[in-house]
This record gives C-alpha cells, structure tokens and sequence, in this order.
C-alpha cells in the first residue's frame, strides 16, 4: 500500500533528525493528515507503528488529526473546500497518489482560473515533535 | 515542539541513494530532443542489461510515455508506496499516469512538492542507472534533483545554435559553481557532423560525447520502441554515449 511509503517517510524523518540532534525518544508525534490526499487513516497507523515497532526510535504517544483541504484562486481571490469540487473515484485515485493532480482535473468554481494553491490539506505533514 | 516538516524530503533521499548512477539529461531550450534522447538511452541499456529507471521530471508537460508507448493505461501498482511498470525493459515513472495526460498548470512550489511526492513513494528496488527526463532550462525541477540526489551526473542537450551554445555556458557554469561534475554533452539534430563549438565546450570543460544528426525517420518511431532502437540515432547513443553511463554504473 502507498500508505506505507508514507510511514516509512515518517519513520526515516525520525531516524535522521535523532541522528542529527541526538535525542532518545519521542514523548509526542503529532501528525496532519491532508484530506487532499486522502490517507487510509487505519492502514497508515497501523503501517507507522510496525515500523516503529521494529526502530530503535520510540515514539511514546502519536496523534493523527485530519487536516480539511482547503484551496485559493490566485486571480479572483475566491475559496472553496474539497466539497464544492466534483471529484469522481478515479480522479480520487490519482490525487491520493498525487496531490497535484487535483490541477489536472479541477479548477477554480467561482473563474475557471486553474492558478490557484491548496492552502491546508494537502497531504502528510509532522506538524509537533515532543523530544526527551 | 511545532515543527511542521515536510517528511518525503528524507525519504526520497533515502531512495535516491539505492541507486547507482543518477543521469538528468538537461538542456538551455525546449525542442532539442531531450525526452528522445532520454528514452532512447534508458532502452539501450536496459537492451545491455543494466537495471534502468526512466523518469519523466516534465512534471507540467511530461511525455515520455509517448516515445516509449507506454501510454497511461498500466498504472504503477502498488506495494509499499507504488512500484512503475517495466516497458521494453525500463522502469518508468511519469506523472502523466495520475494526471491522466490532462494539462498539469503548476507554479514552482507545487512542481517541487509534486517532485518530493514521486519521488517519495515510487519504489524503484535495485537500479544501475536512473535516467530523468527534465523541462528544459534550470528550474525548480534542476533544483529539486539537486537538493534531493547526492552526485547526478547531468547529460546536456544542445543544438548547434549560439545561442544554445550561450545558454550551455551558463548552465555549464551552475553546475559547476555547485560541484556537480557533467557526464558530458550532446549536440542533436545537427547541421553538420563535426561541432562548430568543440573548442569552446573544450574551454567550458565540456566533454563533447555526439554529434547527432536530424533524422526526420525517428519521428515516425515515436511510440515503437522497436522502431527507435533501430534508427541511426539510437547507433550513436549505443556506440558513444552508453559505454560514458555504463562505465560510471
């Protein structure tokens, strides 16, 4: 599963910032979820824990809060959520592995303009990392 | 404390070290015959037998796809993050596959983050060679391989234009300022077999690989792999330019 990619993104982000400031553990993982990209909440968890399972990294406590996608058009100033889009399953699809895509299929609903940016919600962000 | 870190940075990092030899074919302008030039060569060595990867980094504009004939059908399965199918022996990567061939408007920092999301999750297992297919000119794409891949050896494309040959310099000269060392240079769809430039890509340090000239057959190859091992072209490539990636895998 891609979710996995995900995790082991995760994983090695922790491996290398222990390295680099020479922490022991993680006392809080806090970690955003985009609604963009459409993580399988489960399956990601489940992933990060038995890769965790198997590193010397311990993480005491991991939170995953979705974050709702929420976009800008550059030309009209207009704002809209994932919502008001009309996004079928395999458009889904294809964001869930690339974000970006979303600008393949979709455009701003208030001007048509495609230059717009996704202001929260894109995908996989390590939002706090508590250290002892 | 509040980090908000980006986590694919590290991974495609990691990715990027498993493979042996990192090859952007880069060029000043558009229409110089980089994707050509790319394709051909990761099928001549997967032809030779090397573990070759192909991908597409013309993230707004990839087509790749089209000279291989790979179209956006087979979509890379997935098996902890997603595995590129294998086209006539090349493994291949395009974003093409999720923006099903639609227009891809992008700025520069959605580009980057589509850059580190490929980059991130395509599981390329054990490569010799990992040819990139960049946009032309020196970009966000340029800077994210550079930021991401420890030595790439970039693989210039030019014509036999001064201003190409301008333009050359000044990619010759970033690259150099930052301690990346070129595999070398090829002049396409050349007017005449010998380079009007050799001395000047010699005061460059520009090692000259092939002259290749216009062959208005190998437009016609585009999309039979078959078709395109067999054009005058892709015998150069195999003679002059693959032994150079061959020798560094």
């Amino acid at each position: 599963m891609h979710e996995w990619a995900l995790a082991e993104a995760v994983v090695e982000y922790l491996e290398e910032k222990r390295r680099e400031e020479g922490w022991s553990n993680v006392k809080t993982l806090v970690l955003g979820l985009g609604e963009l990209q459409n993580v399988d909440r489960e399956v990601f968890e489940f992933a990060l824990k038995h890769l965790l399972s198997q590193n010397e990294v311990k993480v005491g406590k991991i939170i995953l809060h979705l974050v709702k996608a929420s976009f800008k058009c550059r030309r009209c100033g207009g704002s809209w959520t994932l919502d008001d889009l009309n996004l079928d399953e395999d458009m889904r699809e294809a964001i869930h592995f690339l974000p970006e895509a979303i600008y393949a299929f979709a455009s701003c609903p208030h001007c048509g303009s495609r230059d717009y940016y996704v202001e929260e919600g894109r995908g996989l962000v390590i939002e706090e990392l508590e250290v002892e | 404390m509040r980090v908000r870190e980006d986590p694919r940075v590290t991974a495609a990092r990691r990715r990027l070290k498993e493979i042996k030899v990192i090859v952007p074919v880069v060029s000043p302008k558009g229409g110089v015959g980089k994707t050509l030039i790319s394709s051909m060569l990761a099928l001549i060595l997967a032809e030779r037998g090397l573990r070759v990867g192909l991908l597409d980094l013309d993230i707004t504009n990839p087509t790749a796809h089209l000279v291989l004939g790979a179209g956006t059908q087979i979509l890379p399965r997935e098996e902890r993050g997603v595995v590129p199918p294998i086209i006539h022996g090349v493994k291949f990567m395009s974003p093409a596959y999720y923006s099903r061939d639609a227009p891809l408007v992008l700025r520069g920092a959605g580009i980057a983050d589509a850059i580190r999301e490929l980059l991130a999750i395509t599981v390329w297992g054990a490569l010799d060679v990992l040819l990139l297919d960049m946009p032309p000119g020196l970009s966000d794409e340029m800077l994210e391989v550079m930021l991401l891949s420890e030595s790439p050896k970039p693989l210039l494309v030019s014509t036999q234009s001064l201003l190409s040959l301008h333009s050359i310099a000044r990619i010759s000269k970033m690259l150099g300022d930052s301690g990346i060392s070129v595999l070398g240079l090829i002049e396409n769809m050349a007017l005449t077999p010998y380079s009007p430039f050799k001395d000047r890509y010699e005061e460059l340090g520009l090692s000259l690989l092939a002259v290749l000239p216009f062959e208005p057959g190998v437009e016609e190859a585009v999309g039979r792999p078959g078709d395109l091992l067999g054009s005058g072209i892709a015998l150069k490539l195999r003679e002059l330019v693959a032994p150079r990636i061959v020798g560094l895998a």
